[in-house]
């Protein structure tokens, strides 16, 4: 697997506080990563960090193979792009000029891509109207074609759709995956709204004080997240008959509790359990929500870092 | 860093505080020279009327702190200082490229007073000519005065991302320099030859001190006093960078 992005243990204090406690993640190129925490978990630092606006205090990170200590990070930045919180654009300027002042500082010799850009987001029409005068959507929207100047291969996002109206989250949801899927540009976003982060990412990166509490894939979670019952029994082996003779799909959480995926009636189960002198302890019907599995996965003081 | 100096020099092209700035000198140059010629007017003195060339140079620091305080602070207020370090550009570079923006922002102002003065001279009071080596001295003495003013409110801005509070401490150290180096300029004209070595040294390192002689044509002017500020700007700036390179951005 590719990578674009290899964080490796980093920390960073504000003042006395750990902002950041070891963190370490890996972006795969191509992948839309969701990074999901709550508020303070650590999210917005990474990406300063990654964007060099602030620096580690100990642990490091690879960008397209250079290692943040070293010189080349520089070129490797010029592959990359972002939006820390808010975008960064000129209030009394144009979209255009906003444009033209970013191809100025990556020293692009033509602004021919400048109507494409407007285009791809939608600003085209905007005119002579200053960028102080947009609606959040609008200038979320412009921060993009900003980052999107100079072509880079890989966009950082933190909280592109907070404020936005449920007309402007649909936008960047499409604006998002049409720039992975189109243009092949590999996006690391960040998010406290899962709901809406599971609809356009392939893999996730789960924080909480600073940590990397867990690493899957999109359908990891998936398969984390679905409806399913949890039956606990005195003996989960003739559970475990029972469900292969009837061909369920069942996966086993503990030595005698298992999560049943496959639609089944639970009284014949029973019946057959009990034949078998099995004695059904509980069963539970369960159908976590994405928010839900963050919570069960954060709650606890425990973590646990998966490779 | 020239990619750097060319955006800025599109942003200074269409900023407002730019123009204001320019127009407040060209307004400052004409009001100038009209109190100089109802001063020669009613005094008839043979004072030397082309003296107010050089007044602009009292007002400078206001205008200078002002105008850095806007100009540069709008890149943390619109966060667009992180457009900058995001795509790997130097932070000495970003910091240099907005010192020598502001530098030249402030000599464009400089020469908007001299143009406007000269202008308002010939016509509200006659052709009377400065001595060449008094034009290139106090052309000299501009061009240092408005480096430190520049180093120093640039330093105050690019080190402080709190706007209300770096705009504030600017104003408050133009004003402060001016009280200092009133106060100095008295005291060394009264004191003469005896005047202590903190005098001295303020002397030739308060800009406005130099501004004043520059305005007055005192022959207390002196080249060491050009070379110690510009040694000053040039101390501030490695100052600034070295701090810079350290400060986390927001």
């Amino acid at each position: 697997m590719e990578t674009v992005l290899s964080v490796n243990g980093l920390c960073k204090y504000y003042k006395r506080e750990k902002a950041l406690d070891g963190l370490s993640l890996t972006v795969p190129k191509g992948a839309i990563y969701g990074l999901v925490g709550h508020n303070g978990s650590g999210k917005t630092t990474l990406i300063r960090l990654l964007t060099g606006l602030q620096k580690p205090d100990s642990g490091t990170f690879t960008l397209y193979g250079a290692q943040n200590r070293n010189k080349d990070i520089a070129r490797a930045r010029r592959r990359m792009s972002a939006i820390v919180e808010l975008p960064a654009l000129y209030r009394d300027m144009t979209a255009r000029d906003n444009l033209r002042i970013q191809y100025r500082i990556l020293g692009l010799p033509s602004e021919d891509g400048i109507d494409e850009l407007l285009q791809l987001v939608g600003l085209n029409d905007t005119g002579n109207k200053r960028a102080g005068a947009f609606s959040l959507g609008m200038r979320q929207r412009l921060g993009i074609a900003v980052a999107l100047c100079g072509d880079p291969d890989f966009l950082i996002l933190d909280e592109p759709i907070n404020g936005l109206d449920p007309q402007g989250i649909i936008e960047m949801r499409e604006l998002l995956l049409k720039l992975n899927r189109e243009k092949m540009i590999t996006i690391l976003v960040s998010s406290h709204i899962l709901e809406e982060l599971s609809k356009i990412a392939t893999h996730y990166g789960f924080i909480h004080k600073g940590r990397l509490v867990r690493e899957m894939t999109a359908g990891e979670l998936e398969a984390a997240c679905r409806k399913s019952l949890r039956v606990t029994v005195s003996a989960g082996g003739t559970l475990a008959r029972v469900l292969d003779e009837a061909k369920a799909e069942y996966c086993f959480v503990a030595e005698n509790t298992a999560e049943i995926y496959s639609d089944i009636q639970i009284t014949p189960l029973v019946c057959k359990l009990a034949e078998e002198g099995c004695t059904v302890l509980s069963a539970q019907e369960k159908e976590e929500s994405l928010e839900g599995y963050y919570i069960r996965l954060v709650g606890g003081d425990t973590h646990e870092q998966t490779a | 860093m020239s990619r750097l100096l060319n955006a800025n020099m599109v942003r200074l092209a269409k900023s407002r505080i730019f123009l204001l700035a320019e127009l407040f000198m060209a307004g400052y140059a004409v009001a100038a020279y009209v109190s100089a010629c109802s001063a020669l007017e009613s005094r008839k003195s043979g004072e030397n009327w082309n003296l107010y060339f050089f007044n602009g140079l009292l007002a400078i620091g206001i205008v200078m702190a002002v105008f850095a305080s806007v100009f540069l602070h709008a890149q943390y207020s619109d966060h667009t200082i992180r457009n900058k370090i995001m795509v790997g550009h130097r932070r000495s570079h970003i910091y240099l490229a907005d010192y020598l923006t502001c530098l030249g922002a402030g000599w464009l102002m400089c020469a908007t007073y001299h143009l406007t003065g000269l202008l308002a001279g010939l016509l509200l009071i006659g052709s009377e000519m400065l001595e060449i080596s008094n034009f290139v001295l106090g052309m000299a003495c501009s061009a240092v005065i408005v480096m430190v003013y520049t180093a120093l409110f640039v330093l105050v801005e690019m080190l402080d991302q709190n706007k209300a509070r770096s705009m504030s401490v600017n104003v408050v150290v133009s004003l402060a320099l001016l009280a200092v180096g009133m106060q100095c300029f008295n005291k060394l004209i009264s004191l003469g030859e005896s005047a202590g070595w903190l005098l001295r040294v303020l002397e030739k390192t308060v800009p406005f001190v130099t501004a004043v002689y520059v305005t007055t044509g005192n022959d207390r002017l002196s080249a060491a006093a050009l070379i110690c500020l510009s040694v000053e700007a040039v101390l501030l700036v490695i100052i600034g960078i070295s701090a810079f390179q350290k400060t986390d951005i927001e």
